[in-house]
């Protein structure tokens, strides 16, 4: 924790940020790539809002107060902003945003950025037909690994809750994966 | 015969129940699909230097609240100065498609934060427009409470 509060003090002094914000970025950005580009599924989604995140992170790092960690809170921010990139852009196209993703899904095959079999992309099928919240529990609990505790922070979600959204997810998935 | 009912004749492989669960996992495993998508080559040390371009280091952003407010009531002032003139013509019509494209992309603080030549690029630029409507709904979509508490880690 200590050396949490350090690298955040560099984050925020103006002689130090550069160096620290270099650092931040060269640890956590494929993470937070990969987090994104599970909900979003393209590639130049992906990369839009990785970079907003980033500079998000940067803008608003004075007005971080150090009560979680950096880590959940730039996944706060990643999530938010992927989220926020589906509804603008389903929204523009006159879609819903579950119709949006699940259009994005179905051109997977044809995604260079896209090497998966058959069995995969049926996952993802599966993945994209959840509702938003059991989609985004999904993919951090089954994806990354995540612990309850850290996804409750990001999402605002008790682990009850949480393990109850999962449940369900991993039943619809097996249940249409079957199928 | 009824001793027959108790036996079962069928077999499975040794430890097929045991590992049942793990290769059912491994069909859809975290590692296998992770990397079923792929990047462009060396985007990740690409995607670092256009970051740290979009970044003014050691001048952080901070929008006074007077700015903030000069640029809201300065958007609604023209918005209002357009769409309030009877005699629309085409040049009107695509100013306004400019500024609802031009609402629904910037935040407030985006706005509050652009100079006067920010608009006359986004003419030169404007290739979609959405109806002014969908714009500010969705304006207020993105400003839900949720994500007004986007930054706060509390």
């Amino acid at each position: 924790m200590e050396s949490q509060n350090q690298f955040i003090n560099a984050l925020k002094n103006p002689e130090t940020q550069s160096s620290a914000f270099t650092k931040l970025l060269a640890d956590y950005k494929e993470r937070l790539y990969w987090h994104i580009r599970k909900i979003v599924i393209e590639h130049d989604d992906a990369d839009d809002v990785l970079q907003n995140t980033f500079v998000k992170v940067f803008q608003n790092i004075n007005g971080f107060k150090g009560n979680s960690t950096i880590y959940t809170w730039m996944y706060k921010i990643a999530t938010n902003e992927a989220l926020n990139l589906i509804k603008k852009k389903s929204k523009r196209y006159g879609v819903s945003n579950e119709e949006w993703i699940q259009t994005k899904v179905s051109r997977l095959e044809s995604d260079s950025y896209f090497d998966g079999d058959e069995l995969s992309i049926r996952l993802q099928n599966a993945v994209a037909n959840l509702p938003e919240k059991q989609r985004l529990v999904f993919n951090m609990k089954y994806f990354d690994e995540m612990k309850y505790d850290n996804i409750s922070e990001i999402l605002g979600t008790s682990v009850g809750g949480l393990k109850a959204s999962y449940h369900q997810a991993v039943k619809k998935i097996k249940k249409q994966i079957n199928e | 015969m009824s001793d027959l009912k108790n036996i079962n004749p069928f077999r499975v492989p040794n430890n097929y129940f045991n590992d049942f669960d793990e290769n059912l996992k491994g069909k859809i495993d975290l590692e296998n699909h992770k990397i079923d998508f792929k990047v462009p080559e060396n985007y990740f040390s690409k995607v670092e230097a256009i970051i740290i371009s979009q970044i003014h280091f050691n001048k952080t952003k901070t929008v006074p609240i007077f700015r903030y407010l000069l640029g809201v009531a300065a958007a609604i002032m023209g918005f209002i100065f357009i769409t309030s003139d009877t005699s629309v013509d085409d040049n009107t019509e695509t100013t306004v498609f400019i500024l609802e494209d031009y609402l629904m992309e910037n935040s407030t603080y985006e706005i509050a934060g652009h100079n006067a030549d920010y608009l006359s690029y986004e003419m030169i630029n404007m290739d979609q427009s959405i109806n002014y409507e969908d714009a500010l709904e969705l304006r207020l979509l993105s400003e839900t409470p949720m994500n007004l508490n986007l930054f706060d880690d509390e």
